[in-house]
């Protein structure tokens, strides 16, 4: 007999978009970054973020209840707004094995990656549509390895 | 940079993936100290707000959970979702699946009503590994064809009252 309160064991990935709050320092991004680390870890959830001053866009994988739990709370998060999920759906197996990060610097390498998926060099994720965001993000990630902040869970 | 450009990039900014069409399913419980008659305020609002937005979608209910299928813009479906996620009537929503999409499922500028009733019990259990219908514990395929089946049940039932309206009514056309 199940727990009514009890959830499926089912492992889904969700990608989102969102605007960088004007006021946040970079102390609060590195902040952000800590946290977003020590919790996720924590709760089973792994991805990839990449953002710049002025947005997010960030990929978490994990069970289904946890990925849930944590958009709330990204959703009611004052360092940035204007959440859109781009793509949410159930997985087989993870794409990322770990938690990985990279600050979206426009390096020649970079727009080059941003001007593969959308119609401008500049990074704005809400221009993407999900097969192109998901791509985005993996070939960020595929870049040498010092230019990503990647920490092994 | 030509004029055209400093107006497109400016443009840009403010873009949202409008022409993006999504649909968002969600499940979630519903909060048991609502008013009586709060599920027809929840509908009469979702009606009057998902029609001028161009949102489509289905609502099942059943007294503890809801389910629900939403489709439309991106920027909207996710302007509706952060008000969701805050509104007290119901809580721990979880999103099965958000996906981009060719065409809507639902053409209906508003809800489907659709209570799983003794008649439609049988058909949430033929989906579920538990012995209590609990939508939490069903994946996305599982939820997924509920919804289906019941929207189809629904269309059979409207369709059969049509036939016994004019079989009453002689040739009175369905409304």
């Amino acid at each position: 007999m199940y727990d009514i309160h009890s959830d499926a064991h089912i492992l889904i990935s969700l990608t989102y978009a969102s605007r960088a709050n004007p006021d946040v320092s970079s102390q609060d991004f590195k902040q952000i970054l800590d946290q977003a680390q020590e919790n996720n870890l924590a709760a089973g959830i792994t991805g990839m973020l990449t953002f710049n001053k002025e947005y997010f866009l960030q990929t978490i994988e994990g069970p289904r209840a946890q990925i849930n739990g944590l958009l709330a709370k990204l959703i009611g998060d004052r360092r940035h707004y204007d959440l859109q999920v781009i793509e949410c759906l159930e997985i087989s197996a993870r794409s990322w094995a770990e938690w990985s990060m990279n600050y979206a610097t426009p390096t020649t390498e970079n727009n080059a990656i941003y001007l593969r998926y959308s119609t401008t060099k500049d990074f704005n994720p809400y221009l993407l549509n999900a097969d192109s965001a998901r791509a985005l993000l993996r070939d960020l990630a595929a870049k040498p390895k010092k230019a990503v902040v990647s920490r092994v869970a | 940079m030509s004029l055209a450009e400093a107006a497109a990039e400016k443009n840009a900014k403010f873009l949202h993936g409008e022409h993006i069409l999504t649909r968002m399913t969600y499940i979630s419980r519903y909060n048991s100290h609502n008013d009586n008659d709060e599920l027809n305020k929840i509908l009469d609002q979702a009606r009057k707000n998902n029609s001028s937005r161009g949102i489509t979608g289905v609502l099942v209910f059943n007294h503890d959970y809801f389910l629900q299928s939403i489709e439309g813009r991106r920027p909207l479906i996710n302007e509706l979702l952060r008000k969701l996620v805050k509104d007290p009537r119901h809580f721990s929503l979880q999103i099965i699946e958000a996906r981009e999409i060719d065409q809507r499922r639902w053409t209906h500028w508003d809800m489907n009503y659709l209570t799983p009733t003794s008649r439609h019990k049988d058909k949430a259990l033929q989906f579920s590994g538990a012995s209590q219908f609990n939508p939490y514990l069903m994946s996305k395929r599982q939820i997924m064809m509920l919804i289906e089946t019941l929207t189809k049940m629904q269309e059979q039932e409207a369709k059969k009252n049509v036939v016994e309206k004019r079989g009453l009514f002689g040739l009175r056309k369905a409304s």
